[in-house]
C-alpha cells in the first residue's frame, strides 16, 4: 500500500491504519530501536509507541514521506530510552555517538543551537551538499545507527572505505559547523 | 561523561530532525555501485594486458625481460601452486609480527602484510634482483583497483627508498586506508605473474 494511502486511513480514524504500517515499515522501525537499545523487549515497546505517537498525530499532520516520519518517531523514543536505562552509568559512550566527538567545534554551544533549530538546520544544508553516497553512508550510519560492516555490504563496499568516508565526513561536517558559526 | 560526549550525544539527537526526504532517502536499499572494470571486463582486461605488454617490451630488456617472461610464460596449467594465504600461512611460522612504527622503508625492499582482524605486522626483505623485477612488472600496472572489496589481508610492497605500493593480489584486493600509514602510492592491479612472483617470495623467506 502507498503512503498516501496509509495516511488517509489514519486520518479516517482506521484501525487498519496501524495494521499496514506494520506491514510495510515494522521491520524497518524494530531495527532502527534495536541498534539503539539493544533489547528486542524495550525496541518492541518503542516501536508500539510509534504507533500510538502517529495514530495521535494524524491528523493533524499528514507527512509526505510516512517511513521517514515513522522513523524519526522511533529513534527519538528509543534515544530517550537508552539515555534513561543509561542515565546512572554513564563514562563513555560507543558508536556513533561517540564518533560525531570529532564534528564539534571545542567553542560551540550545541545545546543553544539544538534548541533554536539553528543546529538542524545546519545539519540539512551540510547533509544536501553530500552527494548521494556520502548523504546515505552517513544517514545510514548516524540516523539509522546501522554498523559499518553494515553500510560497506548495502553499498558493495570495503568496510575500510566506508570507515575512511564517514571520518572525512566528520571532518567535513566540523569545518562546516565553524564556518557556519555556530559558537 | 565527558562534555564533549554530551555534545555529541546531543547533535546525534539533532540528526533525528534533520528533513524527511534525507531520511526517507536513506531508507531505500542503496544501489550497489558496478566498478569500470565489472560493467566492461574483457575491454579493462585487454587494455591491460595491452599495456603491460608495451611497457615490457619498450622498457626493459636483456636479463630483466627474461626474467619477467619467466613468471610471464608461465602456462595456466603450470602455474603455481600457492594461494596467497598459503604462503602467508607457511611465511608467518617462525616470524615475530612487528608495530606499522617499527617498520623503516629506507632499509631495502620488503614485502609487507597485516592479516585481517589483527594487530601487527609481517615483513619478508627482497632482494635487489626482485625489487627490479617487481618494480617493472608493478610500473606495467593498471592502477584502478577496486578499493572497495572486502580484504583478508592489507599487502605492501617497500621498494627500500620510500616508494610503497599496493599491489591487487587475487585473494588480496588492495588496502584501504594506507595512506594513513606512510608515504603512499594508489593501489595497482598487476597480472597474474605479479602476484604469483609476490606470493612466490613470501613463500620462499619462510
Amino acid at each position: 500500500m502507498e503512503d498516501y494511502q496509509i495516511v488517509d486511513l489514519y486520518w479516517a480514524r482506521s484501525e487498519s491504519a496501524i495494521e499496514q504500517t506494520k506491514t510495510k515499515y515494522g521491520r524497518t522501525l524494530t531495527g532502527i530501536s534495536f541498534s539503539l537499545v539493544s533489547s528486542r523487549e524495550d525496541a518492541e515497546e518503542c516501536v508500539n509507541d510509534t504507533y500510538l505517537a502517529a495514530w495521535n498525530s494524524m491528523p493533524t499532520e499528514r507527512p509526505t514521506y510516512l517511513g521517514a516520519f515513522l522513523a524519526k518517531i522511533v529513534r527519538r523514543l528509543s534515544v530517550s530510552r537508552y539515555r534513561l536505562a543509561h542515565a546512572e552509568k554513564r563514562g563513555g559512550a560507543e558508536g556513533p555517538v561517540a564518533e560525531l566527538t570529532d564534528c564539534i567545534p571545542s567553542s560551540m554551544d550545541v545545546e543553544k543551537q539544538f534548541e533554536n533549530g539553528m543546529l538542524t538546520a545546519a545539519l540539512n544544508r551540510f547533509i544536501e551538499g553530500l552527494d548521494k553516497e556520502k548523504r546515505y553512508m552517513f544517514l545510514r550510519r548516524y540516523f539509522y545507527s546501522d554498523s559499518v560492516s553494515d553500510i560497506a555490504a548495502s553499498l558493495g563496499a570495503g568496510e575500510g572505505r566506508v570507515k575512511t568516508t564517514l571520518h572525512r565526513i566528520r571532518l567535513s561536517l566540523h569545518d562546516f559547523l565553524e564556518k557556519e558559526g555556530l559558537i | 561523561m565527558t562534555e564533549k560526549l554530551k555534545k555529541a550525544e546531543l547533535l546525534f539527537i539533532a540528526i533525528g530532525t534533520v528533513d524527511d526526504r534525507f531520511v526517507a532517502e536513506a531508507m531505500e536499499p542503496a544501489a550497489v555501485k558496478k566498478r569500470p572494470w565489472q560493467r566492461k571486463p574483457f575491454a579493462y582486461g585487454l587494455a591491460s594486458a595491452a599495456a603491460v605488454l608495451l611497457v615490457v617490451l619498450s622498457v626493459f630488456g636483456g636479463s630483466m625481460l627474461s626474467r619477467i617472461y619467466g613468471y610471464m610464460a608461465l602456462p595456466e596449467e603450470g602455474r603455481s601452486h600457492l594461494s596467497l594465504q598459503h604462503a602467508l600461512d607457511t611465511a608467518r611460522d617462525g616470524m615475530t609480527a612487528i608495530r606499522s612504527e617499527d617498520i623503516d622503508l629506507f632499509s631495502g625492499a620488503q614485502i609487507i602484510w597485516q592479516e585481517k582482524d589483527t594487530e601487527g605486522y609481517y615483513a619478508v626483505k627482497v632482494n635487489d634482483d626482485d625489487v627490479s623485477t617487481l618494480k617493472s612488472l608493478t610500473a606495467a600496472s593498471e592502477t584502478a583497483v577496486d578499493p572497495e572489496a572486502d580484504h583478508m589481508v592489507k599487502l605492501w610492497i617497500s621498494f627500500g627508498d620510500g616508494t610503497v605500493i599496493s599491489p591487487y593480489l587475487k585473494e588480496n584486493p588492495g588496502n584501504v586506508g594506507y595512506g594513513e600509514l606512510f608515504d603512499y602510492e594508489p593501489e595497482v592491479y598487476p597480472e597474474y605473474f605479479c602476484s604469483d612472483m609476490v606470493i612466490d617470495l613470501i613463500a620462499s623467506d619462510a
